[in-house]
């Protein structure tokens, strides 16, 4: 039973954890993101140059990891709205299992569109 | 030293208004990641993006997307910096560079979706 218990609040707190540091992660992102974006008041010599930029394979690879950072804060987002508002409180453990799987499904079908989309998986 | 709160990491209604946003984004950003990573076909380019931002539709949605991305992102930001900086001058430059990060970023993102009309 100690074990248990003990497990638990260190998955809680794991889940808290990343939430934070995806977070983090994010909003670094979507600064840049912006800024990327803004190149279109340019133009278009202008935003296809940076795009052009940004369409190496360490950005690609890079993207890939975006992806699956948005679905982890998504997801369990969700969990912890879910819980503050009092619903699936005595089964979070259970939650954070569905939001696990919604997040690695997500992220996994998303991530190989990605990869066909460049032409990286010659089955799709 | 007294410990005094010369900037704090905000209130109930924040908290709820994170919350509620929090749901907008996940709905919007996921449909966001599907139409520019799974529906296109190709690379991204400028004409991808200059039809789409172009209706006055998806202006909205888009500037409501971006506001509300920024102020959910920053104020995670902050809530999660507050917990652990606790020297004063730095909580209020930290404070500060996140506000003024958000207009800068907030007024460069309309101008951006701003810049572009049906047509042209």
């Amino acid at each position: 039973m100690r074990v248990i218990k003990h497990y638990r609040i260190h998955l809680g707190t794991f889940a808290w954890i990343l939430h934070r540091l995806s977070g983090l992660g994010l909003i670094f992102y979507l600064c840049l993101h912006v800024w990327v974006i803004s190149h279109l008041i340019g133009g278009e010599e202008s935003f296809n140059e940076i795009m052009e930029f940004l369409g190496t394979p360490l950005f690609k690879f890079l993207e890939i990891g975006l992806v699956g950072t948005i679905f982890y804060h998504l997801f369990n987002g969700l969990r912890i709205t879910l819980i503050d508002i009092g619903v699936f409180v005595e089964k979070q453990k259970l939650l954070f299992g569905i939001a696990v799987v919604l997040w690695l499904i997500t992220w996994f079908a998303v991530g190989a569109a990605m990869l066909s989309r460049w032409g990286g998986l010659p089955f799709m | 030293m007294v410990y005094r709160a010369t900037v704090r990491s905000g209130g109930a209604l924040l908290w709820f208004f994170q919350r509620v946003s929090g749901i907008f984004l996940a709905v919007v950003l996921f449909l966001h990641v599907i139409m520019t990573h799974v529906l296109i076909r190709g690379d991204l380019d400028f004409a991808d993006v200059a039809g789409r931002v172009a209706t006055p539709l998806w202006k909205t949605m888009d500037i409501s997307f971006l506001v509300i991305a920024l102020f959910h992102g920053l104020y995670g930001a902050w809530v999660v910096l507050d917990d652990y900086i606790h020297v004063q001058w730095l909580r209020v430059l930290i404070y500060g560079v996140i506000a003024i990060l958000g207009v800068i970023l907030v007024t460069l993102g309309i101008l951006t979706l701003i810049s572009f009309n049906p047509g042209g």
